[in-house]
């Protein structure tokens, strides 16, 4: 083996021991990373276990009852309260037309439903006109 | 020349080790270097390879939520303060300064959890989080936090009985009652839940109406269900006096489930069931008529009625007066063989396969006497649960089929059979509409959801006799009946006479009413449709108004 191969060969190793130190530094950088996002990633399921745990407590029925009573005195509904729109009776067909009120029937999902039909307020002028006057 | 001819290959073997010497040499150098290099300037801050004052570890225990997703037992990550004995020099020191920092630890307590002589011990457990802080602050060797489960209840007391509890153990808690128990090994899989079918908001409103009944009425105890008729599922179950399972329960007594453990006598509700197999069977009509103008005397013992009409019955009668006389001459009419057949067929005579550990057997009497098909047509001599009787009236509404009961939330059909034919359903759901209408059950009827039922009250075996003064009453509705799909059980154990029920305690003035309260209350939650003006219009197609003078006496007056 001449002088010369056993100077390539000593460059080529340490080239091959300087890749591999290097890869080795990159790996045990991305382990550390996972490591340090595991442990993130398990705190955070904790955090969030705690909330979830926080929150059905919160939303207890009784708790929401007391909160009710305490705020906004909402009552249960009463069985004679609940009634069904179909079984409305229906308008008499010889019944008189309504007297006009300005105010228009709609859908729920119409966004215009329930404004005036005549400009006679500055909101249904402003609507009609884009918000121009 | 021969020497000089030696000492050349000689000089070059020793060139050739000095130089493979020099080489690895200095490759061990560079080596040792660039270690060197690694560990003084770029290997990053990581933790020593000893163990940690503060271990992590992820929870070890499945959910339970309710049909809608809500929460009913949880597990969150508590710190435990930990010792290494072994590893502690001065316990006395060591003991005084955890006692400053816990408040709550006596000098005394930590010192002895110190001195033990052991490789590990628990001192204390379920640290707040400014505990856990003043104990790392310390810094002292040998004491350290060690994360465990932390099993929670958000609903407490609620969902007691049927979600249950757990205990602690090596591997983690364990279930030891209700679902805990049940779905043990599912909830082992922290990655798994389990969803149960029973319905908070319901569970809610039964166990409120239920308990101010218990409380009203000084009853000893209660039980509530709330079941799908259709699916089988188990909506709500109720049962009082009951525990916290966030807590150690004060007596044995709040762990007993009277819903789906207790077995008794259910008393009058069971003459539906006898109604039905007679319709069923072709051995009655409703029109046909049962003598109970007088007690029976049968084999020594004495049967009669509560308040009866002394005469002649129709069937429909027996039910709506509640005549036990009418009700055991029907009995005898079935026969014990298709009485018992159809009593299994609604799974009266066997454990019901309900996931719950606590699910008592039925006491079926053996031998079954001539006398048992009589006392067990008007519900005494057989001892069934709450869930059977509210599962069979439930199967009796629901066109005669049978479909088994569950605690989890069902996403396909369960399995059904048929136990009685579509139209015996029928009519039995007229029959129940009328107790509701002009029998016991009035107190549970409201406008937006009919309903149609069937009371029972029963005196309680006490020493081997009934005792007159301590009874069962109960109430078994189904609603709403003209479109049955929910049916509805309430019991209340041992209710007392008050004035206001001029001294009766029977279930017409303490169990009906919790129905009534409830049913409107979980309506509209479980989204029924509200009745409209003449609901009961399907009642003609069953029976014609033409006929109710010969099935009630009180329609000729």
């Amino acid at each position: 083996m001449s002088a010369r191969t056993t100077f390539f060969w000593c460059i080529g190793a340490a080239a091959m021991a300087a890749g591999l130190f290097a890869v080795g530094d990159h790996v045990r950088d991305r382990k550390d990373r996972l490591a340090e996002l595991n442990r993130l990633v398990l705190a955070e399921r904790e955090r969030i276990q705690v909330l979830r745990s926080e929150l059905a407590f919160l939303t207890q029925p009784q708790t929401l009852e007391f909160q009710n009573a305490r705020a906004l005195g909402l009552v249960p509904i009463e069985a004679d309260q609940l009634h069904r729109s179909s079984f409305l009776p229906a308008r008499p067909a010889s019944a008189p037309e309504p007297p006009r009120t300005g105010v228009r029937a709609g859908r729920d999902d119409d966004p215009n439903s329930g404004l005036p039909t005549e400009p006679s307020s500055r909101l249904s002028l402003a609507l009609e006109t884009g918000g121009r006057q | 020349m021969k020497p000089h001819r030696s000492a050349s290959p000689a000089l070059a073997l020793a060139r050739t080790r000095l130089a493979f010497g020099v080489l690895a040499f200095s490759v061990s150098l560079v080596v040792l270097t660039v270690k060197l290099v690694d560990l003084g300037t770029l290997t990053r801050d990581r933790p020593p390879p000893t163990e940690k004052a503060v271990s992590e570890h992820p929870v070890e225990r499945g959910d339970i939520v309710d049909r809608n997703g809500r929460l009913l037992a949880t597990s969150v990550v508590s710190r435990a303060l930990v010792a290494w004995p072994p590893q502690i020099d001065d316990v006395e020191a060591a003991a005084e300064q955890l006692s400053g920092a816990l408040p709550w630890l006596s000098f005394e307590e930590a010192r002895q959890r110190l001195s033990l002589k052991q490789k590990f011990v628990f001192v204390a457990r379920r640290l707040t989080p400014r505990d856990q802080k003043a104990v790392l602050d310390l810094g002292l060797p040998g004491i350290g936090l060690e994360s465990e489960d932390l099993r929670i209840y958000p609903h407490g007391q609620l969902t007691a009985h049927v979600v249950g509890r757990t205990k602690p153990s090596d591997g983690g808690p364990v279930g030891n009652a209700g679902a805990e128990r049940r779905f043990n090994a599912i909830l082992s899989d922290p990655t798994q839940s389990v969803q149960l079918s029973i319905d908070i908001r319901v569970q809610h409103v039964l166990r409120e109406e239920l308990a101010r009944a218990v409380e009203h009425f000084s009853a000893i105890g209660g039980a509530g269900l709330a079941t799908d008729i259709r699916t089988g599922e188990v909506l709500a179950m109720v049962s009082l006096p009951d525990f916290d399972p966030n807590r150690q329960a004060k007596t044995g007594e709040e762990y007993a489930n009277r819903a789906s453990l207790l077995v008794a006598e259910m008393g009058s509700t069971f003459k539906l069931l006898t109604l039905a197999t007679a319709l069923d069977r072709g051995v009655s009509r409703l029109t046909s008529r049962f003598d109970a103008s007088a007690p029976i005397k049968a084999f020594g013992h004495r049967i009669g009625d509560y308040r009866g009409q002394n005469r002649v019955l129709s069937a429909a009668e027996v039910v709506v007066h509640s005549s036990n006389i009418g009700a055991a001459r029907m009995a005898e009419k079935i026969g014990a063989e298709t009485f018992k057949e159809v009593l299994d067929g609604l799974g009266l005579l066997s454990r019901p396969a309900l996931e719950l550990p606590e699910v008592g057997h039925p006491i079926v009497p053996r031998p079954w006497r001539p006398l048992t098909t009589m006392t067990v047509g008007f519900g005494h001599g057989l001892s069934v649960s709450p869930l059977q009787t509210a599962s069979a009236i439930g199967a009796l509404a629901n066109d005669g089929v049978a479909v088994p009961v569950t605690l989890l939330r069902r996403s396909n059909p369960a399995p059904a059979r048929r136990v009685f034919s579509s139209e015996t359903s029928d009519k039995m759901r007229w029959m129940m509409r009328q107790v509701v209408l002009r029998g016991s059950g009035s107190r549970a009827d409201n406008d937006a959801y009919p309903v149609g039922g069937k009371t029972g009250t029963a005196e309680k075996v006490v020493n081997g006799r009934y005792d007159r003064n301590k009874r069962l009453s109960s109430f078994v509705g189904v609603f709403p009946i003209g479109n049955p799909r929910y049916a509805i059980f309430v019991m209340l154990d041992e209710p007392k006479a008050l004035k206001e029920t001029y001294g009766f305690a029977t279930a017409a003035w303490n169990a009906v009413p919790v129905a009534g309260a409830v049913i409107p209350r979980i309506g509209s939650m479980l989204g029924v449709p509200v009745a409209g003006p003449d609901s009961d219009a399907w009642m003609r197609r069953i029976v014609p108004d033409r006929l109710l003078d010969r099935l009630f006496k009180d329609e000729e007056a």
